[in-house]
């Protein structure tokens, strides 16, 4: 390779990939609030419905840019992340919230199952809502198109922890396929072979971020449904007073 | 319905912003930076001001206490929707309070709708 003044030999391709990931989002919402304009403005209701799809596609891309920057900046600096007191159940509503526009598009129930008892955990309440935004947006497009269509956001008391979990229909997130997916860290763009790559891109992005937070993603099994669960460090300090 | 001024420099999300405000009755002077801004703001009185905190030559934050220091302009409600998280200004909650920032939107995560309401909602306070 030619080197020349001021050309770094140690030229950082992840920065590279950092600022064009970026950069994307720009197109992807100029392209999200075009439709949303065409929809609320536009008079023909076959077009509305086909904007409103292209904006809440927009939106999920988006959404899984956010997610990857926030990744690679944990991966970068552990200290960047100031672990603080959190609610899950406030971050599942509002991550619910969030994610009830793409659900209703598809046509998926969304439920909350939020245990009564909610001692704060250790995290960071915009880390995790936007892990839970990726699996979320991932799972919406992954249910099965034949069954009553279903994503369930849920917490789950520990012993010295609290869990949070997101579940759906889909049966490919399997234990197996999670571990074979381990593998493929680095190497493909998602770990779930049975599921489209648009779909489960999402993935690794918020193990990655869940990992940040001491805490990694396990596949897990929910009454009949698949999904994700990870287990958050109740706050210490608080249990003290 | 009130007078908004809108800084944003990117076209195509201004004339989508433009577009959407005038649709549900505002009316909208808009600039693409700080500088035209002063000039804008002079001209039409508005009532709530709308902002990219990303400007070319000129850095939001700067131009938000220079707005401030004009003694006419101190209480116009400005909301900002940027490109920047929120979470990544540190002691922001002090840093908004000083400049009289109503509100803070992500524009990736606002849609229009999103954002006409939170409009109208200062705006009628503001009234």
């Amino acid at each position: 390779m030619q080197s020349f003044e001021g050309y770094s030999p140690q030229f950082n391709y992840r920065q590279m990939l950092q600022a064009i990931t970026e950069e994307l989002k720009l197109p992807l919402l100029q392209i999200a609030r075009k439709a949303e304009l065409g929809y609320m403005v536009g008079k023909p209701k076959e077009a509305a419905e086909y904007l409103y799809k292209i904006e809440q596609n927009a939106n999920s891309a988006i959404r899984l840019i956010d997610s990857y920057l926030l990744g690679l900046e944990l991966a970068d600096s552990q200290q960047s992340l100031a672990l603080e007191p959190v609610s899950l159940g406030s971050v599942l509503s509002e991550a619910a919230h969030q994610l009830s526009p793409s659900a209703k598009q598809n046509n998926v129930e969304l439920e909350l199952r939020i245990t009564n008892r909610q001692p704060l955990v250790m995290g960071h309440a915009g880390a995790l809502q936007t892990a839970i935004l990726s699996l979320g947006s991932m799972l919406i497009l992954a249910q099965p198109k034949s069954s009553k269509r279903s994503i369930t956001l849920a917490t789950f008391p520990k012993t010295d922890a609290m869990q949070i979990g997101i579940f759906g229909k889909q049966e490919a997130v399997s234990i197996k396929e999670w571990e074979r997916s381990q593998d493929l860290y680095g190497r493909s763009r998602q770990p779930i072979s049975a599921l489209s790559p648009s779909n489960a891109a999402g993935i690794f992005v918020a193990d990655t971020i869940f990992r940040a937070m001491s805490s990694g993603l396990n596949p897990s099994k929910f009454r009949k449904l698949y999904g994700f669960t990870a287990t958050m460090q109740l706050s210490r300090q608080l249990q003290l007073i | 319905m009130a007078q908004l001024l809108l800084i944003e420099p990117d076209d195509q999300l201004a004339d989508d912003y433009t577009t959407a405000l005038v649709y549900v009755g505002h009316r909208v002077s808009r600039v693409s930076g700080a500088q035209e801004a002063i000039s804008a703001a002079d001209k039409v009185q508005p009532h709530l001001v709308i902002m990219e905190i990303q400007l070319a030559n000129h850095n939001g934050v700067e131009f938000l206490y220079e707005f401030r220091s004009y003694p006419e302009w101190q209480n116009i409600p400005v909301v900002i929707l940027s490109m920047i998280p929120p979470t990544e200004f540190k002691q922001a909650t002090s840093l908004w309070k000083e400049l009289c920032v109503y509100a803070y939107h992500y524009k990736p995560r606002t849609t229009l709708s999103q954002l006409i309401a939170s409009v109208d909602g200062l705006v009628s306070v503001a009234a």
